[in-house]
This record gives structure tokens, C-alpha cells and sequence, in this order.
């Protein structure tokens, strides 16, 4: 028998928003791919309490929410570590955990990471658009309740099943992985000077403030980038490192725009994308340059490594 | 056309590389072509002026063989004479009144013409629309008579109202929202690029023709009424 389940925001955190993996399609239309900037992590967080990993959870930035349960629940949080308590009383991440009626789940600043993920179990009664709960950046008329605020409740029908679920070590590590981004050269790679694309890889670089579900900027400025000379618009995706007219390297991410008109230097390969949610502002970032061949392979182990919640 | 890696999960297909009329009818007609073949494990496609981009699942398709494939589509296009279908024409209302034409003064500054001159000549163009993108929605048109071809502000406005008519280069835009955004504004229109209350939430797709009819400010709130009363009405501004 299910029951519906209210959890209640007492506070909003830094940027708290309800996201799911996104909506394919729309890409032609100028419709972002949205969802999960980590999206590893919020699959991760679904299966440890036994959703599809089609069921939205909540993505906190930086500085998570507090928020009472208003009923019995399981839950479990992945991604960033917000030193989660329930009842002041400190919490493990990445398992299956109960919380009684009445109990507080509280976050704090994160030290470790840009973006923890908090599963409920159950089906979230939250409204879609084109197919995803994600908020379609600059549009606020459009799913107006995805982006959580003080005194919002969120609706979970609760199904009431035990589950006991963790991740192990080897999965957290490949997941959590080193912080390097491994690219692909881009379509515009060999517009390029190759000592500057060299040093590119080599260089630590720093992730500039401005950064966010759209892009995520470099703070670095290419000399020289005005000889590159114009560039028609074609499409970006998230993963994208293209470099403003100003010589600074953007890395597009999940809410990014579909077209640019910014020389592409560089790709970021599929099985590194999720860690784009986790780079903090401020924090260091460092590049390798793969080739194509290697992206594959390193697809084929993440896969491998994920295998139990496909 | 040549076809380029763009990540492990998507391709560029790679036209010659202008902004030109044909250029453009030979990504929409291959575009559909693609289409038609409903490649599985292909996930979404985003044309532009003179490029294709094509996402797909890597577990399904490795770069190579998508590539392979595609190619082939391609060897049989290229032989095939390229047949121009009617499409799709829209004509959209347009105020020039000075509270929607923000940047009157310094466009006509620019390009030394007179501000009749410009709406004359902006409404006696057919346009197509290029490529969709920068916002969800956002046509960019093309291509302007050279008279009108100038350059984007050098400061960008920090907020375009939704609606506003652009011009930037050889192009036209309309915003579908509110937006930072560097285009000189001419006018604005009542009918909205991206409106979630109409069944068809986007009024332009790639390859439409597009031609813009000057009308009077109080005309604009009529229209603007009527669309806000019955949002599928924009059905009467196709031609």
C-alpha cells in the first residue's frame, strides 16, 4: 500500500534544485539538455533506495537544505560531501538510510565536491516539462516550483519496501575519480597554436567564479585568439571547451546553449561528464588530451563499473 | 561536406563553410534525408548555417562507423539533384515604434540610412531561418540586404525584452525571452517565438521563410490580446 510522504524545505541552501536526466530532442529547438550535472551520482543515489533512475532527486549546491520529513521514508545521498546529520547526529553517504516521522536531514557547506544528490524513495509527484522536471534556464514561468525555496513541500508516494543498499569502494573511486577532464580535440582544434594546446594540457587551471549549469568558465585568457578569425554558428554540447572572443576557455555543461559561435577547441569524453557537476568554483581543474580510441575504452569501464543499476 | 568527430558522442557534419542560400537548402534537404533513415541509437540533430551536429549514444555507435554510414547517405545525395520544396512561410507583425526600437538611433547612425528607408527595406526582404539556437526558440534569419548588415552592439544590453527584432552581421533575430544580448533592436513583435501555452510551443524551425509586416502600436496590442486569449491563434500568421 503506498502513502504520500511531504518533506518540507526549512532551509533553501545555496542553489537547490530538482533534477532529473534531462530531456533529449529538443536540441534543434534551442532546448537544453538539463538533468543531473552529475548525472552518475544522481543514478547512483536512485538505485541506492531502489528508484529508476528516471526519478528526479534533489541536486545541492555548495551549501545543502535542511528538510523535515513529515512521514517515514528511505533515503540516500551521493556526490558532494555536505556532512549530512538527521537530528544533529552525523550520517554516512552513498547507503540506504531510514528516517523516522518528524526527523531533519540537514546539509552543510560541502568539503569535498560541487553537487551532493538526495534520493527519496518513492514516486516524486513533480511536475514535467518536454519530458524532465529540469528548469529550462532564464525561464522561470516554466516549472516555477523545480528550483526549492524555504517553506516548499515536495509530495513522495511512498511505497514502504525495506532495502539495504551501498556503494562500494571501487564503484565511489571511479566515480569520484581524480579530477582530471579528459578532451578530445575539438572541430576548431586545429585552429590552434599546438605549443599553446600542449601547454593547455599540462597547466593546472582554476575554475573562475562565474561559473554554473550553463558553463563552466576558465580563468585564463589566450592571447591572440582575435587571429583566429570568424566563425560561422554551429552546435555545442555539454562538454564542449570553446574559447570567448576574450581568449577565455568555457566548458558548456548540462543547461548550456545548443549553438555558439566560439572556436571548439577541445571535448570532453562521455565518461568524464559527470564530473563537471562536481568542479567548485575557485577550485582546480586540470585537463588531459585523449584520443578517440581511449574515450571509448574509458566508457567501456565506467559502464563496466556500473553495470549493476543498469 | 566533410565529417568530423565532435567527441566521442556526437558528429559535425561539416558544409562549405559560408553563410549562403544553397549551402543552407543542402543541410535542410540532408537533414531530412537523416531523418527519414530513423538510425537507431542516433539521439537528436542540431542544424546550423553550415553544419550539422549529430548526438548518439556511444554505447550503440562508435564515431567511425556512424561516419561510415552517414557517408554513404551522402554519396547518394550528392549524386541526386537537389529539389527545392515549398515550405512553410510565416509573416510576422512587427512595431517599429520608438518605445520598441531601442537602438533607432544608433543603427541608422551606423548604416546612413533613414529610418523609413530601414523598415522599408527590412519588410520587403524573404528571409529563412538558419539555424535555431542561443535560446530556446531564438531564430536567427538571414540573410539582411547588405544596406542593413551592421555590426552588435559594442556593449551588450544586459536585458533584451522577450520579443524584441534584432539584427546583427547579415542576420535577424527574434528573442523568445527576457536576455543579456548584443543585437541592435529594431521592434518588437506580439507573436511569441516560444510560448509554453501553445500546443506547438515553437513557431520556427530551420528552413522556414520568414517575412515581417510593419504594424501600429495599437494593432500590437490587439494581436497580443488575441494571442493571450487564444495562444494558438499564431496559426493565422502563417501564409
Amino acid at each position: 500500500m503506498s502513502k504520500l510522504l511531504q518533506i518540507r524545505i526549512l532551509k533553501s541552501g545555496l542553489h537547490t534544485s530538482i533534477q532529473d536526466l534531462g530531456r533529449s530532442g529538443w536540441q534543434c529547438m534551442g532546448v537544453p539538455l538539463s538533468g543531473a550535472m552529475d548525472g552518475i551520482s544522481h543514478q547512483l543515489a536512485n538505485w541506492l533506495v531502489g528508484n529508476n533512475s528516471a526519478v528526479p532527486t534533489l541536486e545541492m549546491t555548495l551549501v545543502g537544505p535542511s528538510i523535515e520529513f513529515q512521514g517515514d521514508a528511505v533515503f540516500a545521498i551521493t556526490g558532494a560531501n555536505m556532512n549530512p546529520t538527521v537530528d544533529g547526529e552525523k550520517i554516512q553517504m552513498w547507503k540506504s538510510i531510514e528516517i523516522n516521522k518528524g526527523g531533519t536531514l540537514e546539509f552543510s557547506r560541502t568539503t569535498a565536491g560541487a553537487r551532493a544528490y538526495l534520493a527519496i524513495q518513492g514516486g516524486w509527484q513533480v511536475e514535467e516539462w518536454l519530458g524532465s522536471v529540469s528548469r529550462l534556464p532564464g525561464r522561470q514561468d516554466i516549472l516555477p516550483d523545480n528550483v526549492i525555496q524555504v517553506g516548499f513541500v515536495i509530495e513522495i508516494e511512498v511505497q514502504g519496501r525495506a532495502i539495504q543498499r551501498s556503494i562500494s569502494e571501487t564503484v565511489k573511486r571511479a566515480v569520484l575519480g581524480p579530477r582530471t577532464i579528459r578532451i578530445l580535440p575539438g572541430p576548431e582544434y586545429d585552429f590552434f597554436d599546438a605549443v599553446w594546446i600542449k601547454e593547455f594540457g599540462a597547466q593546472n587551471h582554476t575554475i573562475d567564479k562565474d561559473s554554473n549549469r550553463m558553463g563552466i568558465r576558465i580563468e585564463q585568457h589566450l592571447a591572440g585568439i582575435e587571429q583566429l578569425g570568424p566563425m560561422i554558428s554551429s552546435g555545442v554540447t555539454p562538454g564542449t571547451l570553446q574559447i570567448t572572443r576574450d581568449g577565455q576557455p568555457i566548458l558548456l555543461s548540462v543547461d548550456g546553449p545548443t549553438t555558439g559561435g566560439y572556436h571548439r577547441l577541445a571535448q570532453v569524453i562521455h565518461a568524464d561528464l559527470h564530473h563537471l557537476g562536481q568542479l567548485k568554483p575557485g577550485g582546480e581543474i586540470h585537463f588531459e588530451w585523449v584520443d578517440l580510441q581511449a574515450a571509448y575504452i574509458a566508457g567501456g569501464h565506467l559502464r563496466q563499473e556500473l553495470q549493476f543499476i543498469s | 561536406m566533410k565529417i568530423k568527430p565532435f567527441g566521442d558522442k556526437a558528429i559535425l557534419l561539416q558544409f562549405e563553410d559560408r553563410i549562403h542560400p544553397d549551402i543552407h537548402s543542402l543541410v535542410i534537404h540532408f537533414l531530412q534525408v537523416l531523418k527519414n533513415k530513423n538510425i537507431a541509437g542516433v539521439q537528436y540533430y542540431v542544424p546550423a548555417f553550415a553544419s550539422i551536429t549529430i548526438g548518439f549514444d556511444p554505447q550503440l555507435w562508435h564515431f567511425d562507423d556512424l561516419a561510415e554510414r552517414i557517408s554513404r547517405f551522402w554519396s547518394k545525395i550528392y549524386s541526386t539533384p537537389n529539389v527545392e520544396k515549398e515550405g512553410a512561410m510565416l509573416r510576422i507583425p512587427v512595431c517599429f515604434d520608438d518605445q520598441y526600437a531601442l537602438d533607432r538611433a544608433e543603427l541608422c547612425a551606423e548604416i546612413d540610412m533613414g529610418w523609413s528607408d530601414v523598415i522599408d527595406l527590412f519588410t520587403s526582404t524573404t528571409y529563412t531561418v538558419y539555424m535555431i539556437g542561443f535560446l530556446p526558440g531564438f531564430p536567427y534569419l538571414g540573410l539582411l540586404p547588405p544596406k542593413l548588415a551592421c555590426a552588435r552592439k559594442g556593449v551588450p544590453r544586459k536585458k533584451v525584452p522577450a520579443q524584441s527584432v534584432g539584427l546583427a552581421g547579415r542576420q535577424a533575430g527574434i528573442y523568445p525571452s527576457n536576455s543579456p544580448g548584443g543585437w541592435q533592436i529594431i521592434g518588437s513583435t506580439p507573436v511569441k517565438p516560444f510560448d509554453p501555452m501553445r500546443s506547438e510551443y515553437f513557431l520556427f524551425e530551420s528552413g522556414v521563410k520568414v517575412t515581417f509586416q510593419q504594424i501600429s502600436t495599437s494593432s500590437y496590442k490587439d494581436i497580443t490580446r488575441q494571442l493571450e486569449d487564444s495562444p494558438d491563434g499564431v496559426e493565422a500568421f502563417y501564409v
